[in-house]
Order: structure tokens, then sequence, then C-alpha cells
């Protein structure tokens, strides 16, 4: 009897050892964690060389976290443990409130956000000379609109209130904090919802002074979006429903993107309900340089975004009032080029940028070593 | 190679044990030695040269040592064995320590040679060089078959960060080592449980401590959290790889001696380094403080022998001051308890001694942890509320709600409670039939949890690895 459990407790755990190896050793390599939204390690260059340097070690290494068999179960498994066992408040930075994903935003990052106000400054001086009025906007991320949940939540009042001193002062702003909620935003994504922003759109278009049709758009569903949350999470939570809307002038408009010459792309492009991002539907998603022209609007009023992706949902709703709307992301473009493509000359501009983005500005390209203003020199100036 | 890593887990482990068991018994020992080459290798590459330099090394000259026995050769033999292995430790660990102080002495600036330290050089360099002496003292047979004295050096399951295994205490084993059921099952338990300490505690607790320590806006908890969580880190990780080590050496049929036992439990701090890293402790007392005359001395002469003793120690944890300063704090709170206090302790409620020793532990992981005397002061000051910040901000509230399940499970963890129910449990009919059928259950749902870990964790580095 004595023996026998330690049979079983030998072959049971020999069990699970060979379990995995062969499980390992035979699974086919995944090319693309969906959920991660990333590509996955694969089988290291095996040479003589790769083995002495160590390189193929290194390699295996990442290989092997990456194609681990039922990598998803066990990810989850482990996102189960540390919230509900080890009763962490958060597993990798991500919390969930009911049924509603969070990503932590801790602390405000003021050398970002100087860095991020540094960068549009030197826009505005190189740039914008001959463009119309120019304003700025901040997208709060949805964790400004929690309240007593006990997280850690980032000190947005600060956050505008450093925005606004860096920023040169004849750029003009207009906040959209009051016109949103957390109803606002996604479930499983860090998104906010098209159809719950038209406040937003409104009040940005009403500081613009562009009026907007109060033509009611008609309604389109896709009901299986799982946000860049839901991965990160690891948890079986619901997907979201994304509702986009249509009208007139978004079936009318035609959009070009700098990635794709020659291409006429619709405000909504519905092939990549199936991509890994769903979110990339609206405007081209995550791109240089978008153009979207209006046939509807004959005033020749042009605007031109400089934002990220939060404006690519938001950008259809104001077409009713210009005839071109050009989107900019700097992350994916250098501003030093961008006099090649754009013509700024009498456009309204609009820097709008997430919370997120200015408290992590390190994606977004700045100027050339000569022309860059620091935010620092940026601040003396504005004091 | 680590042991909480998927490829030692998923790949390395399962082809060795098949290997290791398919084989007759006389050539196990061969394969254990090429699978500790590899695993070596894997992590360290080239330096698994000087692995096998120090092999050889002390190999030949114990041969050497044992057919010269009583000649004065035999005594330059052992010399020249001791002062190999310290040149080796000495240049791979300290040279940039020793060039910075003569640079800071001397107003010079030479060169940093910034070299890599070869894990494990702490551990196996002591290793091998207590086998020589031990050969020489006639306390341990030498061993004649290289392959098999090469295997006790390089031997994977303790050769990156122990225990440190003296020769004498599996030298028989090496040759004549028995395989069972029991000893298979006992072992696979203690390392999955090894597993989990430094998978789901040591390393969930690194996280805390590492908030703590990258904080903004400080707070008078934080410094507690960030010394509480070290504390706790680093006993966990250490003991849990100390378990792995001797739950992988018993599947192999090998004994170790403990490592570990409950030393938060201590009530004095010399009771507390006899639960602490006892190899350590072990090699220390056998090898530098007896043979300087241990306590058998006139009274300076002990001194010196404990501060020399606590010196290295020190030393041995790090090549920096505040590792020093660590092992001479011990040294001195060693040699009062011995002079003085002791006696008194032994008349003080258990409650207080329980606290002394932690107030002493507590201070002395600061100045472990701390790598500048500003720092070290910085934490003292702050966790007594005199750094000039408040005693908690959200920051630090949020921390302790998400950690304080982990750090109380820790800290039950680090007593011997769970062990005493379980001893109990076991000797009672019916409880002892469960524990008997849960244990490979649990071991599986552990196991499972550990690769949970493993796959989405991208820290699994072992503190004594740097040691």
């Amino acid at each position: 009897m004595k023996n026998l459990k330690h049979i079983i407790t030998t072959l049971t755990f020999l069990a699970a050892l060979y379990a995995v190896f062969f499980l390992n050793l035979f699974k086919a390599p995944d090319d693309f964690s969906v959920s991660e939204r990333r590509r996955l390690a694969q089988f290291p260059a095996f040479t003589l060389e790769t083995i002495r340097n160590g390189t193929f070690m290194e390699g295996f290494d990442k290989y092997a976290v990456d194609q681990a068999a039922f990598r998803e179960p066990f990810r989850r498994l482990k996102a189960v443990f540390d919230l509900n066992v080890l009763r962490k408040m958060d597993n990798n930075n991500i919390f969930v409130l009911g049924d509603m994903v969070f990503k932590t935003e801790y602390p405000l990052n003021e050398r970002s956000v100087l860095r991020l106000c540094g960068i549009i400054n030197t826009v505005y001086d190189r740039l914008l000379g001959e463009a119309g009025n120019v304003y700025y906007t901040v997208v709060p991320d949805k964790n400004a609109y929690l309240e007593n949940s006990g997280h850690l939540v980032m000190d947005y009042a600060a956050l505008e209130r450093g925005i606004r001193d860096s920023l040169d002062g004849e750029i003009e702003y207009i906040r959209i904090f009051d016109d949103l909620s957390l109803d606002c935003y996604f479930r499983t994504d860090s998104h906010w919802k098209q159809d719950k922003i038209i406040p937003a759109a409104q009040t940005l278009a009403d500081g613009m002074g562009v009026e907007l049709s109060n033509a009611p758009y008609t309604k389109e569903r896709f009901d299986r979006f799982y946000g860049v949350y839901y991965g990160q999470s690891a948890l079986n939570i619901a997907p979201d429903e994304l509702v986009w809307l249509e009208s007139d002038a978004t079936r009318q408009t035609i959009v070009t993107s700098m990635e794709k010459p020659g291409q006429k792309l619709p405000v909504y492009d519905q092939t990549q309900l199936e991509s890994p991002d769903p979110y990339n539907l609206f405007m081209c998603g995550s791109a240089a340089i978008v153009t979207a022209q209006n046939p509807l609007n004959g005033s020749g009023r042009r605007l031109i975004l400089f934002r990220d992706s939060y404006a690519a949902a938001l950008s259809p709703l104001l077409l009713d009032g210009y005839s071109e709307i050009v989107l900019i992301d700097l992350r994916y473009v250098s501003p030093d080029t961008l006099g090649q493509f754009v013509d700024f000359v009498g456009a309204d501009v609009l820097f709008i940028y997430s919370s997120t983005l200015f408290n992590a500005s390190d994606s977004i390209r700045g100027l050339s070593a000569e022309t860059f203003v620091s935010p620092f020199v940026a601040r003396e100036r504005i004091n | 190679m680590v042991f909480s890593s998927i490829p030692f887990l998923f790949y390395f482990l399962p082809v060795f044990l098949a290997l290791y068991f398919a084989v007759p018994k006389k050539a196990r020992n061969a394969v254990l030695l090429l699978a500790s080459l590899f695993f070596y290798y894997y992590g360290e590459t080239g330096y698994v040269l000087l692995l096998v330099f120090s092999s050889v090394m002390d190999y030949t000259i114990s041969t050497f040592i044992e057919r010269n026995r009583g000649k004065p050769s035999a005594k330059a033999a052992l010399l020249i064995s001791v002062i190999g292995n310290m040149l080796v430790l000495g240049f791979f660990k300290y040279s940039d320590f020793f060039i910075a102080n003569i640079n800071a002495l001397l107003g010079t600036s030479l060169p940093l040679p910034h070299i890599h330290l070869p894990l494990g050089i702490s551990f196996y360099t002591f290793q091998t060089m207590s086998y020589t002496i031990d050969v020489y003292r006639g306390q341990a047979r030498p061993q004649r078959n290289p392959i098999d004295f090469a295997a006790y050096v390089t031997m994977f399951p303790q050769l990156v960060a122990g225990p440190i295994v003296r020769y004498q205490t599996i030298g028989a084993q090496l040759n004549n080592r028995k395989h069972s059921w029991e000893d298979f099952s006992i072992g696979a338990t203690r390392f999955i449980i090894g597993l989990g300490k430094k998978v789901i505690i040591a390393d969930t607790l690194g996280q805390l401590n590492a908030a703590a320590l990258a904080a903004t806006d400080k707070a008078a908890l934080f410094y507690w959290l960030a010394v509480v969580s070290f504390m706790l880190q680093i006993y966990f990780d250490f003991s849990g790889y100390s378990d792995m080590a001797i739950g992988l050496g018993r599947i192999l049929g090998f004994r170790f001696l403990e490592n570990f036992n409950y030393p938060f439990i201590a009530k004095s701090i010399s009771e507390f380094w006899q639960r602490w890293h006892i190899s350590m402790g072990t090699w220390f007392r056998e090898y530098i403080y007896i043979p300087l005359g241990g306590n058998r001395v006139s009274r300076l002469k002990w001194v010196r022998n404990i501060a020399v003793v606590w010196f290295v120690t020190g030393l041995w944890h790090g090549a920096a001051w505040n590792f020093i300063a660590w092992g001479l704090y011990f040294g001195v709170i060693l040699a009062l308890e011995k002079l003085f206090l002791m006696k008194r302790l032994e008349k003080t409620p258990s409650a207080l001694r329980h606290l002394y020793v932690l107030v002493v532990i507590t201070i002395s992981f600061v100045i472990f942890h701390m790598e500048s005397v500003s720092a070290i002061t910085e934490t003292l000051k702050g966790m007594i509320g005199l750094a000039g910040v408040p005693v908690v901000n959200s920051e630090s509230v949020y921390a302790l709600k998400s950690y304080g399940f982990v750090l109380i499970l820790a800290a039950f963890g680090a007593t011997p409670v769970l062990r005493s129910l379980i001893r109990k449990a076991k000797q009672h009919p019916k409880w002892g039939t469960a524990v008997d059928i849960l244990t490979p259950v649990l071991n599986i749902v552990l196991l499972l949890v550990v690769i949970a870990y493993m796959i989405d964790s991208s820290s699994n580095f072992f503190l004594y690895f740097r040691f």
C-alpha cells in the first residue's frame, strides 16, 4: 500500500511530464497569436555558429514559450489564478470590473507629455504657418471615468493642465471629457464606440466652427469584436458589438492611403472585420497618411488631423463639414517629410491624441535634431 | 538553463530522465555528466570549459595528494588547488570590484574589464575546493573515476545555485545508489513544490518589490513593502531552488543535505544561520572558521575569526561593499550574541525573541538589497517615517491590496505550520489516506499552474544565480 502511493505519484508525474513533452514535440508551430496580436517566435536557425554563440538557445527559449501547446488555456489559467486565487488587483496591469476590461494607465508620465507637446509645438512652428485655425483635444482613456474602483488612476486634471501649459498658446483647446462616459468605450478594447461619440464629434465641430448635418445615421453591426484587452486579459469575456455609422457622406467619400497608392478605399473597410484587429475597419486603421474626400461637401474646407487610432472612428462623423479630411499618424511618418505629401495652407488642423499616447509618447516621431524644439525649451517659451 | 523554464521542463527533463533510467546503472553517471555539461552549455556556452578545467584541476590534484600523502608536496598541491580556485573565482567575480577600489583609493582610472560572471561559479569552486581539502585531511576517499568525479562537480540539479554539496555527503552514492519508487515520488513532489515556491510566490513577490522600488511617490508603506517582499522573495526563490535541487537529486538516487529549515522562526541570529543557507554556513565553518581555531582560542582571536568568516561570507554573496557590510553586520550581531546577548535572550519571552530576530533580519536585508549607503539610510529612515514621506499613499495602498494575500501566503509558508499539519494528518488513519490520494492530484494541479505562470511570465531568473 505504501509503495503503491509512491508508484501512483511517480507515474502521474511522469505521465504529465511526457504528455507535455510529446504534445510540444508534435505540435505544429503557429505563426500568429490572434489574442495577443503578435507574431510568435519560430524555431531558431540551428547551425554550429548559432549553437556556439548561444543565439540558438536564446531563440529556443522564446520559441518554447511562444509555441507551448495549449498556450491560450494556460494564459487563462494564470490570469484566473492571479486574480481569483492570489487576489491580485490586476494581471499584467489588466483588470476587470463587471464585464469591462481595463488597463492601468498610471502614473502620469510628465516627461512623455512634455515630449509630445514639444513635437506638436515644433510641427506647429514648422509646418502650420499658413494653416487655418489650429486646435487640439485630448481623448481620455476609459480609466478617466472610473470612480472609487480602488484601482490606480492617472491625474487627468494634471494631464490637461500640463498639456495646456506646454503647448503654444495659439493652439486652441477643445475639451471633450464631459461628452464621454464609461458607456462610450468597448468592454474588451481601449477604444471608444463610434455610435457613442456623436456628442464629442459635435463639440469638436462646434469648436472648429463647422456645421454638421443632423441627418440620422444608419447603424451597421459586427457582433464578434474581440478587442485588444480581450487577448491581453486572457480571460473568457464575451465579445463586443462593433457598430459603425453610415450616412450619405460616408458612402460617397473616397479614401486613399499613402501605404496603398492608387487604391480607392471605403470609409469602412469591412474586410478588416476578419483581421486580427477589426478596429482597422475605420479609415484604413493604422496608416501614416489617409485622405478622405467627400464629394457631397463643395465648400472646399479641409481638416488635417494629427492623430492616433481614436480619430479613425471619429473622423467619419466630421465628414459632413469638410470636403477633405487628412489623417496623419506621426507614429508611421516623420514630420520632416510631411510637407511633401500634405498641403496645410488654409486647412483647419486638429491635434487629437489620447491620454494613453500623451502618457507614452515614445512611439511618436519627432522632427530631425536640427529643427526639433525640445519640450523643455517649449515650456520655457510658454513661460 | 533554469529549472523554472519551459525548455527545461518540457524538453530537457523528459529526455534526460528517459536516457538516465534507460541505461545500465554503471553508465548513469556518464549520462548525468553529459546532461549536466549540456545543461550548463545551454546557458553559458563556452564557460563550460571553466567548469571542465575546475574538475580536471581538482581531480588531478586530489589524486596527487592521495599518492603523496604525508609528504610536503601534498600540502603544496593543496595550496595550488586552493589558490587556483580562488584565482578563478577572484578573476571572474571580483576583478571589477578590485580595480574600482584601487581606482578610488589611488585616484587612478584603470579600465574595468567587465568580465562575465559564469553561472554557479561561487558554488562549484567551493565544491571542488572542499573535495580537495577533504581528501588532504583524509576525510574523503579520492574518487578514482574521472567521470564519476566530473559528474559530482557538474551535477546539474545543484550546479548553478547549490546547495553546496560536499563530496563526503554523496561520495558513496556516486558509486552505489539505489533508485526507488519512494525516492522518485518524494523527489518529484519536492521538485514541484520548489517550482511553485519559485514561480508562483517568489516571482510574484518580485513584482511587488519592483513596483515598490520604482514608485515615484514614496510612502513609508512602500519602504516596508519593498523590504518585506524582498525578504520573502529571496527566501522562496532560494529555498525553492534548493527544494528543486534536492528533489531532482532524490529522483536520481542522491540524498543532498537540507539547505533551509524555516529560518524566519529562529529565536536568535545564531539559530537563524543554522536554518538559512545551511550548506554555505557549514562550508565556512568547516573550511575557514574551525581551521582558524574556531572559538577555542583567545577572545581576541575568536573575534578575529568571526570577523574573517563574516567578511568572506559577505564577499561571497557579491562583489560590492554592501555585501561586505551585510556580512560584517551579522558578524557583529553574532559576536554580541555569543558574548552577552544569548544568556539574556534565553530568559526573554519567545515572542520578543522572534521580534528581535525579525528586526535584525529586516535591517540585514535592507543592507543586502540596497547598493549604496544613501539608499540604505533612505530605506531605513523611510521605514520609520523619517524620510519626509507620508505613511501611506494611494499607490502603496494599491500595492498592499494587490499583493496582500500573496504576502500572507508567503509569511504562512515561511513557517512550518503547514508541514506540521500534513505530518499529523499522515499519522491519522483516515486523513493519512486522504493525503496519499491528494498528493499526486495536487502535484499535477500545482505543476499545471506553474506551467501557466512560466508561459505567461517574462522573468524566471533565480536571484542566487548571481552569487
